[in-house]
């Protein structure tokens, strides 16, 4: 008989082994080896849904919110008329209905803020009404949430939220911060963990989670730091340099922001043209081949605006949703400056994948969602019923 | 409590049916208790038990392990066919209640055992399809990886990691699902 392995297990009874395991801890077992993610896909696969487009609003009156938007929101999606396949996602308790949250990332259903009164942290799944609350890092860590990121490590099956309290003159990290959901009970604690010697930051390119690595731009703005979620440790990627010269970033000459694309690290140069007759483009670079000698940034594709469409921005840090490219816009009205979020689908040859992608003016198919915000971030949300613990 | 059915079972529970083991040690046991194994009763319903049933994937030793469980639960089935014929007071409930809970604790008790014993535990529950067998100890197993990293795993099951860098790489962007 078979041993203390699972050689002898017949699939069927694997099979029923993996359904007693939560789906949240089953789908970090297919990094087992290839046999246990063979079954696991054959036997045991994950419901899936798709992810939708979330747009999160500070609002100018103080208070926040959050938009998502179904599939048949978007452009060929079935929707008929504006505000259709759009619902407001309920983030009561976080504070976002009082003083305000601002917003630090989503991750499978999971959505981490930072509130405005107090500098807060937290983590809730809107869709089974659970938060956890924890207490700022250090003692007035500021109310800058672009200096916090937001992940999943596969491995240990831990969502952790990430503090880069870097000095915004100096550019100077002594160390980061890291919060892991669950693991302290009731009682939230960051974790410091020291920089390497000589460590600093640009946070201005970004701050982002991906495959349970956060990434940001050294300070010397040649290279890209990763942060491991699961050892906590830092190893930079000296490997390949950045597609574009960041130091050239004036506000005039380009802006770079780094940002997911399909899994994997991007980053998104808009080329400021001033020139109204030539088109405004924004570059869209991904950061492909997993080992260090086969890294290499590939430009994934470039969006073009022409004419009235030069008004719209590539949507941040969710630039591009399936086939879709998100922008923003805004106009004026009795006063009072009102954003609109408008996706545009790249059909056939326009697809993201290949070459360039035109945008059009905004339409009734393309506008999403007309808000009086002074801004728009976007994500990308799956509503599960994942526990915050 | 000598309803109908329970005089039947009385008769049935009287037939002992004898169950040998790969290294050929034979136990006798009831026939309700060798009936919460779906295999044998099909054997004794196509009438092929006499001389004793040839059990050649399962030791001594699980044998013993899945006998004592049957019997125990056996007699939790009997039992619960009883009490919920027609006596439904609150002195009934009660004993049920507690019925449950000593079972509750049979089981705990009945998973103590190394892994090599809990696996061949489940191969006889599925060769031999005793269903509750099986769904025990296939938790058994499930609890003791749900909060392990695949690593821990690994280590703990000897099981080689045959994924490549850019498999594992793939699988953790599939892992975490909010991008396309």
């Amino acid at each position: 008989m078979g041993g203390d392995g699972w050689d002898g297990i017949p699939a069927d009874v694997f099979s029923e082994i993996l359904l007693c395991i939560p789906p949240c801890a089953r789908r970090r077992l297919r990094l087992v080896c290839r046999h246990w993610r063979g079954v696991i896909d054959e036997r045991a696969p994950e419901p899936r849904s798709r992810p939708k487009v979330l747009a999160f609003f500070g609002e100018r009156r103080g208070g926040s919110r959050a938009v998502v938007f179904d599939d048949d929101a978007l452009p060929g999606g079935g929707k008929k008329k504006n505000g259709c396949g759009a619902r407001e996602l309920g983030l009561e308790g976080s504070g976002a209905d009082a003083a305000g949250v601002r917003m630090i990332g989503t991750c499978n259903g999971l959505i981490c803020v930072l509130r405005e009164s107090g500098g807060n942290v937290a983590v809730l799944n809107a869709a089974v009404r659970e938060m956890v609350d924890a207490l700022p890092p250090h003692t007035w860590p500021g109310l800058d949430a672009s200096t916090y990121t937001f992940g999943y490590h596969a491995e240990t099956g831990r969502y952790k939220v990430v503090h880069v309290p870097c000095d915004l003159r100096s550019a100077e990290l002594a160390a980061v911060y890291v919060f892991t959901l669950g693991a302290g009970g009731a009682v939230a604690l960051w974790k410091e963990v020291a920089a390497p010697a000589g460590s600093g930051c640009l946070l201005r390119f970004g701050l982002v989670t991906i495959g349970g690595v956060a990434y940001w731009v050294t300070k010397d703005g040649a290279r890209i730091m990763a942060f491991d979620l699961g050892d906590e440790t830092f190893a930079p990627l000296e490997w390949p340099p950045m597609p574009v010269l960041l130091w050239m970033d004036d506000g005039h000459t380009h802006t770079c922001h780094l940002t997911e694309v399909r899994g994997r690290l991007g980053l998104v140069v808009r080329r400021a043209n001033h020139e109204p007759k030539r088109p405004k483009t924004t570059e869209v670079w991904v950061l492909e081949g997993e080992s260090a000698e086969e890294r290499a940034w590939v430009k994934s594709f470039t969006v073009e605006a022409q004419g009235e469409a030069r008004r719209q921005e590539i949507a941040l840090p969710h630039v591009a949703h399936g086939n879709h490219v998100l922008t923003t816009s805004q106009q004026r009205r009795d006063g009072v400056l009102w954003l609109t979020l408008n996706a545009h689908r790249l059909r056939g040859e326009r697809k993201l994948r290949c070459g360039v992608a035109r945008v059009g003016a905004t339409s009734a198919e393309t506008r999403l969602g007309e808000y009086d915000s002074p801004s728009i971030r976007t994500f990308a949300y799956v509503e599960t019923r994942e526990p915050v613990w | 409590m000598a309803s109908a059915g329970s005089g039947d079972e009385k008769a049935a529970a009287a037939a002992m049916i004898t169950l040998i083991s790969s290294d050929n040690e034979k136990f006798e046991v009831t026939e309700a208790t060798a009936t919460l194994s779906q295999t044998i009763r099909h054997m004794i319903e196509d009438g092929c038990t006499d001389g004793g049933v040839p059990l050649p994937n399962v030791t001594s030793k699980i044998l013993a392990r899945v006998i004592e469980y049957c019997k125990k639960h056996a007699t939790a089935a009997a039992g619960e066919e009883g009490s919920s014929s027609s006596f439904s007071d609150a002195a009934f409930l009660e004993v049920d209640r507690a019925f449950l809970e000593e079972l509750e604790e049979f089981d705990d008790a009945f998973l103590e055992v190394d892994r090599a014993t809990l696996f061949d535990l489940i191969l006889a529950a599925n060769y031999l399809d005793i269903k509750g067998l099986l769904n025990l100890t296939c938790q058994k197993v499930a609890d003791s990886v749900k909060g392990k990293t695949p690593e821990q795993i690994r280590e703990m099951y000897n099981i080689v990691n045959d994924l490549t860098p850019e498999e594992e790489a793939e699988i953790r962007r599939e892992t975490q699902w909010a991008f396309e």
